[in-house]
């Protein structure tokens, strides 16, 4: 009885002891964190009030810290979105400051749910966010951005299922054709005209039964619903309502408004129609930074047109509409390409 | 030709006799008439080929289809064929598992109506594609997950099915041939008939390996007939046209098979039976059967273009109002008008009343249907492609000298199989014939 109770009174005495360092320890932290939050460094961000769709968005960011600028400082720009019901920051695009604390930022203005965005630019500390600023931007309705959905990847269906269709279905068709050899052995001989046709035709049906299971077998599910790949991860570089103004190729380059755009030219003169919007590359190669490095070769690709490739001879492409085309693909390669 | 029916059959006139009297004269006869029917027949097959190697050399620029009108009537022939190759083994498997007796005598012409029917229907697949080798691509390079990919393989199963089901039943009646036509034919017949009854004595293994490849061919070929036309009608509304958006397509091609295969039925047997003299066994009743059937399918057909019609026009989109404009009132209001009224309600009108309900009649309401049922899918093809999906000028199709002439050319080579096999092939099913005889005679008394 006594020696219970002594065991009792020392578990509960050992249970205090614990449970206010817990909460000591915990307070400390608590402490801890307020005081990092107020010595953290102050973000100071100079943004555009408004901005269209479809429109790039520079924004610039200043990080001091007690009033001295923190360089080398990690700063990212988000927007608030709601993604299947729920609500969050994306992030837009991140930057390093220079010297003077300062960073410059940039994203393309998406449709926004409401006509005001909720902005974020945040100071990514090494345990996380250090500092964050939240600002409004008034966002005026554009042209909306193209995206492709990439459909649902539903793995339960597969090819799979086409193959036990197939193999129930042929199944019964092989049985019943093989009926013809059974009547044909079953007979005493008399009456033949030539034995081996049974044969055959049993080995055509099959024939064209395995037909149909190698095509199944060997082609890959490629269908965008089924399997969204990378082939079909279409980076958007085109606004619906974007007028892409059509010249048409050939003409004299002088009747040419001269400031057409190295998008509008890549899409104008059909390389996109080969290389792809973003260049990723179908039936013509991808365009990657390589190629587009070493603007001689490239010129000198588009004007002799390798492999299938149509030759641009200068008076459909001049050099500087070539050079254009090479800037903007440099451009959004850099800034879309995954 | 009139020696060979007596030869066998004045003298003993039973029932059984008769039957197989008549039963071989199609194997033998050939006269004036039908040597004319089959040089026409060829010529204007030829005309076809001449045209289809035009398009051949010259690409399918020949022909009246374009960037936005793709599919011309060539898709449209294509589906009417693969329609009326449906009626004939639906029809024979549906009174074959039902035991419906007064099947018999016709189930074969239909079989044989499902297999050359199919044959010109994929004639028209590869006329369409333009260069014929890219069918081999569909094995090489095809994509399962394409519609089309899967029409190829409902088609080839139920064209392979369809043979074997035209030939199995046709055994023991080839084999009445080989054993009772040698000498009155060319040599290469009577090879093929020994070649094609492979072996049969009638022995009991025999016997029942047939019943049992009857048996699961009967009971197959329902639902592969059924899918055929599912999947060909998914080639359509999986894609993005708004004339083709609906959900109940598969069920409106099924119907639309039926019904024009039904009707084809019903004219090749008129013919079939004056032609060879059947009348004691392809009678009033089946026509009248047959009849019934149409109306019944004609009638399905009416309620099936009203749900859709309906459900769209309710809504009355841009597009499908476009559609409707075209369809009613516009370009197609002829054809749809004459499809609605010549093709769908008179046919109905035509079996509905006992004085029109006699062969000729039946014969004018099925060929007004089989008309109906070509046009129908020339403006479900044609019409579908017109409708522009972006806001362009509306383009236009009309089908060439060339497509016409290879369309025509496919109707003859239809027509040229079908007399080829009435020709050479048993055309009524001798022995389940004889069976069914047997146990009615049993019954009797
Ligand atoms: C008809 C399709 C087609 C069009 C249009 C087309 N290309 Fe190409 N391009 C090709 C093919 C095919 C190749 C050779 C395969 C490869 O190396 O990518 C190629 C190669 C190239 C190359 C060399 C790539 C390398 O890896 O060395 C460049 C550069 C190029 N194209 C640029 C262009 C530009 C710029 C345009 C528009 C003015 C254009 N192409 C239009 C199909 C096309």
């Amino acid at each position: 009885m006594n020696r219970q109770q002594k065991s009792i009174q020392q578990r509960t005495a050992h249970g205090l002891v614990g449970s206010l360092i817990l909460l000591l320890t915990l307070i400390a932290a608590l402490l801890g964190l307020a005081g990092r939050v107020d010595a953290a460094a102050e973000i100071e961000v100079d943004a555009p009030s408004e901005s269209t769709v479809g429109e790039v968005v520079q924004i610039s960011a200043t990080v001091t810290d007690g009033g001295t600028p923190v360089a080398d400082a990690v700063v990212t720009v988000s927007r608030q979105a709601e993604i299947g019901g729920k609500s969050g920051f994306v992030e837009l695009d991140s930057g390093t400051t220079d010297e003077a604390g300062v960073v410059q930022l940039e994203f393309v203005q998406y449709a926004a749910p409401s006509d005001a965005e909720a902005l974020q630019v945040e100071l990514q500390g090494p345990k996380g966010v250090d500092a964050a600023t939240k600002f409004e931007m008034k966002v005026i309705d554009g042209p909306q951005q193209v995206t492709a959905s990439s459909g649902a990847d539903v793995g339960i269906i597969n090819k799979y299922w086409l193959i036990a269709v197939l193999c129930l279905v042929w199944f019964f068709v092989i049985a019943a054709t093989v009926q013809l050899l059974v009547i044909s052995r079953a007979s005493d001989g008399s009456t033949h005209s030539n034995r081996l046709i049974p044969y055959f035709m049993v080995g055509f049906v099959l024939f064209t039964g395995l037909g149909m299971f190698y095509v199944v077998l060997t082609q890959p599910t490629m269908h965008a619903n089924l399997a969204p790949n990378e082939a079909f991860d279409r980076v958007p570089t085109a606004y619906v309502g974007e007028i892409y103004p059509y010249q048409g190729l050939g003409g004299d380059p002088a009747d040419r408004p001269d400031d057409l755009t190295g998008e509008v030219l890549y899409v104008q003169a059909g390389c996109v129609s080969c290389h792809g919007i973003n260049a990723n590359g179908s039936m013509g190669g991808e365009l990657d930074n390589d190629v587009l490095d070493d603007t001689e070769e490239f010129t000198e690709a588009v004007r002799e047109g390798p492999d299938d490739m149509p030759a641009f001879a200068d008076n459909l492409l001049t050099q500087a509409e070539i050079d254009r085309i090479i800037e903007f693909l440099h451009e959004t390669r850099t800034s879309d390409a995954p | 030709m009139e020696a060979l029916i007596e030869e066998p059959g004045t003298a003993d006139t039973t029932w059984e006799s008769r039957l197989e009297a008549k039963a071989l004269i199609p194997g033998t006869s050939t006269g004036v008439a039908f040597k004319l029917w089959v040089g026409g027949l060829l010529l204007v097959l030829l005309v076809g080929i001449v045209a289809y190697v035009n398009q051949y050399n010259n690409g399918l620029y020949v022909t009246g289809m374009r960037d936005r009108i793709s599919w011309g009537i060539y898709i449209a022939a294509f589906v009417f064929f693969a329609g009326i190759s449906m009626a004939g083994t639906l029809m024979s498997a549906i009174l074959r598992i039902t035991r419906a007796t007064w099947r018999t005598p016709i189930t074969r012409v239909a079989e044989a109506i499902t297999v050359m029917g199919l044959i010109t229907a994929g004639v028209f697949v590869i006329v369409d594609m333009g260069q014929p080798l890219r069918l081999y691509q569909m094995y090489l390079n095809g994509n399962w997950q394409s519609p089309l990919m899967w029409d190829m393989m409902a088609i080839t199963v139920y064209l392979t099915s369809s043979v074997v089901y035209l030939l199995v039943p046709m055994i023991p009646d080839l084999a009445f041939f080989r054993d009772r036509l040698p000498g009155r034919v060319p040599h290469v017949q009577s090879w093929m008939y020994g070649t094609l009854s492979f072996g049969w004595i009638e022995n009991p293994p025999q016997r029942r390996a047939l019943a049992k490849a009857v048996a699961i061919l009967t009971v197959l070929i329902i639902p592969v007939a059924v899918s055929v036309h599912t999947v060909l009608s998914f080639v359509f509304s999986t894609t993005v046209r708004v004339s083709w958006n609906s959900t109940s397509f598969g069920f409106f091609f099924v119907a639309g098979a039926i019904f024009s295969g039904v009707a084809v039925l019903i004219i090749v047997f008129a013919i079939v039976r004056r032609r060879y003299h059947l009348e004691e066994y392809i009678t009033e009743r089946q026509f009248t059967y047959l009849g019934y059937l149409l109306a019944a399918m004609s009638m399905i057909m009416i309620y099936t273009n009203a749900t859709e019609f309906i459900t769209k026009g309710f809504k009355a989109s841009d597009d499908d109002l476009f559609a409707f404009r075209e369809l009613f009132a516009t370009k197609f209001a002829p054809l749809f008008w004459f499809y609605f009224f010549g093709g769908l309600v008179l046919p109905v009108l035509i079996v509905a009343f006992k004085r029109t309900r006699t062969i000729t009649g039946l014969v004018v309401a099925s060929s007004f249907a089989v008309v109906a049922m070509f046009i129908e899918r020339y403006f479900i093809v044609v019409a579908g492609m017109s409708v522009p999906l972006m806001p362009y000028e509306p383009s236009s199709y009309m089908p060439t000298a060339t497509e016409w002439a290879i369309v025509a050319g496919g109707f003859a080579l239809f027509m040229l199989f079908l007399t080829l096999f009435t020709r050479l092939f048993p055309i009524v099913a001798i022995w389940e014939m004889k069976e069914e005889h047997e146990t009615r005679v049993e019954v009797a008394p």
